[in-house]
């Protein structure tokens, strides 16, 4: 049986203190994972700043927690100290009205562009009463943004509207160059965690589901992790087999369909259609475990809600055999194609120097040779006892990107058929109730397919979380994506985008600006 | 002067306009016109602009931020035109329903006029193509 992921480690600092504890962590070899802030009422608005140690084998995670005041809640920014910590900052200015002090970019990221006229009295057509949020345009539009810029729009590049999601890229071009670029995110902002606070644990789990349609079973197993860690049981082991397998199914159907997007991105749309084909047969053993194809619903708080039997099993293994054949198959015909890998080599390289200042993660990290991976630093589920390995890449461009995935859908494989053979055989037990939830906080963290996802859930003793606070994998890695495009050809943007293999999910909108005079190809937006 | 819409019949065209939601919805749409369910045999195809699309399949809750952006597509979809809402979130808002949900503008039928919805979390591609024959008849 594997062993608890770590708990938190929490240390409380004052306020002026936060610089020096920052940059001593990260001199020690830390990784900032995100920073967050909560309003805790009295004592004031808590900001945490969290950190891990990837090094060490399990890892540690450390909390650096601070108080400031609700009435003036100002706090030294720790982004000059270092870039892991910008995103995470301006959304604290955003969703909390923290004031970070010298953070070098503090403008919206997420929330619209007009939103104090959205929510003021002043509106003309302001509702007051019911505090209904007006979405009429303003009279005032917003200055000095992302829209608001002299653009020249070109329709940008083969993509798939289902697949490149919800940012609004804006380049600015020199030549062939993009010297410049700049992202806003926010269309496909949700309110999600706020609606955790509002809603029961087992109401939550559908809802953490329907956070990404990609890496559905890792948000619902993150947080019912989150939640047992709180209420101390252990899950049975054959939930937790089926956890890994499920989340090996995730892994190989996100992994198969980004590895035909980049042929589709480098003009080569049959490959694509390929990991369709290839794709439906594990989809098909996951609608038989769950019932679902896309999201599952299957798992919950202690354990798992269905059985899964030995017919499942074999009906599983058979499909497991097709996908033996056809998956090298199908690398292979992508391999021989020189188009394909002509145009990724040498394509988007990110050195680890800048993978480990931008705090990267998943398959980006690993392409660049960076051994990190959740599975190994702080094993969940079943990963510590089938035989697998952290799969790495040492060429650091997006071809080494593409081969990691290549070759993790093979380890994939591998792991998938071992959970199988424990499963037939398991105890039939499912599920350990969870009876009572005490006070306390419960820190998780997994393995999407696209890297790191950690769950930070309080629980006040009543039937909803005190608060949830989530980081997704998307989050450090197109931090690091952007610094990759800056620089890089434009005809080389959309295979950067694609070996990132960003999650935000909505339609995508790639606007080119060029600097100085407009030249019209397209049409004006 | 609109066009008749017997002569769309025959191929309509679908564009995809992803309002928010989980990508869950894009996923089957993807499959359905993959090489199993294969949509393109009826011919139907999926196109990358509103300006020649026939159909609208919109997923998706609508955030604020994309409420804008979804009017904007339907104006420029060209008459005769007809809207799909597909999934829980494009028929009635899905799990986002909430009192104090800040940040959701729709369901789609209260911002564009819907012809046809495809309830399911999300819906199987065999639902997606009745669902898009379904608009197709209507022209």
């Amino acid at each position: 049986m594997s062993k608890r992921q770590a708990a938190l480690d929490v240390t409380e600092i004052k306020a002026d203190e936060v610089g020096t504890e920052v940059s001593k962590l990260l001199n020690q070899g830390a990784r900032m994972m995100y920073a967050s802030g909560v309003d805790a009422g009295v004592p004031g608005i808590r900001i945490d700043y969290y950190f891990t140690f990837d090094e060490e084998i399990p890892s540690r995670n450390l909390v650096l927690r601070t108080y400031v005041n609700r009435k003036r809640p100002i706090i030294e920014s720790v982004t000059p100290i270092t870039t892991q910590a910008d995103w995470a900052e301006r959304e604290m200015i955003e969703f909390l009205g923290v004031q970070v002090k010298n953070h070098p970019d503090p403008r919206h990221l997420w929330l619209p562009l007009n939103w104090e006229d959205m929510y003021s009295s002043t509106h003309p057509k302001g509702d007051t009463e019911s505090e209904r949020i007006n979405t009429s345009p303003t009279a005032h539009p917003p200055h000095d943004n992302i829209f608001s810029k002299h653009l020249s729009v070109v329709p940008y590049g083969p993509y798939h509207p289902a697949l490149i999601e919800s940012n609004y890229l804006k380049m600015s071009v020199e030549d062939e160059v993009v010297r410049d670029a700049d992202l806003k995110l926010g269309f496909n902002h949700r309110s999600v965690i706020k609606l955790m606070e509002r809603r029961d644990y087992y109401k939550d789990l559908f809802l953490a589901e329907r956070i990404c349609g990609f890496c559905n079973v890792s948000h619902s197993m993150t947080f019912a992790q989150a939640v047992e860690q709180i209420a101390d049981i252990t899950v049975p082991k054959k939930a937790l087999y089926t956890r890994t397998l499920l989340g090996e199914m995730e892994r190989m159907k996100s992994h198969i369909l980004a590895i035909g997007l980049m042929g589709d991105l480098t003009g080569f749309r049959t490959m694509l259609m390929h990991a369709i084909r290839i794709r439906e047969e594990i989809l098909d053993s996951l609608e038989i475990m769950s019932g679902q194809r896309i999201s599952h619903g299957i798992i919950t708080h202690g354990g798992i809600r269905n059985d899964v039997t030995p017919v499942h099993i074999d009906v599983i293994k058979s499909k497991l055999k097709n996908l033996k054949k056809s998956v090298p198959e199908y690398f292979d015909q992508l391999l021989a194609n020189d188009v394909f890998t002509g145009r990724l080599h040498k394509t988007g390289v990110l050195t680890v120097d800048v993978a480990k200042k931008f705090g990267a993660v998943g398959p980006i990290a690993r392409g660049s040779g960076i051994r990190v991976d959740i599975r190994k630093n702080s094993p969940y589920a079943a990963y510590e006892d089938v035989d697998w390995d952290v799969i790495t890449e040492n060429d650091r461009d997006c071809f080494a990107r593409v081969k990691v995935r290549m070759r993790e859908v093979l380890m994939s494989l591998h792991i998938c058929e071992q959970c199988c053979d424990v499963i037939r055989s398991a105890p039939s037990e499912l599920i350990t109730p969870v009876n009572e939830l005490p006070c306390g906080e419960g820190f998780s963290r997994t393995e999407p397919p696209r890297g790191e996802l950690l769950y930070h859930v309080a629980s006040n003793g009543t039937n909803t979380p005190e608060f949830v606070r989530l980081r997704v994998p998307t989050y450090p890695n197109v931090r690091v994506m952007i610094d990759l495009i800056k620089g890089s050809e434009i005809g080389d943007v959309p295979v950067i985008i694609g070996s990132v293999d960003p999650c935000f999910s909505c339609a995508d909108r790639v606007t080119v600006v060029n600097q100085g005079k407009v030249t019209v190809s397209g049409g004006r937006r | 002067m609109s066009l008749s819409g017997a002569f769309l019949k025959k191929s309509p065209w679908v564009y995809h306009a992803h309002a928010g939601g989980c990508n869950g919805c894009d996923l089957e749409i993807l499959a359905s016109f993959g090489p199993r369910y294969d949509l393109e045999r009826l011919g139907i195809k999926l196109v990358a602009s509103p300006r020649f699309a026939d159909i609208l399949l919109v997923t998706g809750p609508v955030p604020l931020h994309t409420k804008p952006f979804l009017e904007r597509i339907y104006d420029q979809t060209p008459s005769p035109k007809k809207v799909v809402a597909m999934g829980a979130c494009g028929c009635s808002g899905g799990v986002f329903v909430d009192d104090e949900n800040y940040s959701i503008a729709g369901p789609v039928e209260k911002i564009i006029p819907v012809d046809v919805r495809i309830p399911g979390c999300p819906p199987k591609p065999e639902a997606i193509v009745e669902g898009i024959m379904k608009a197709v008849r209507m022209f």
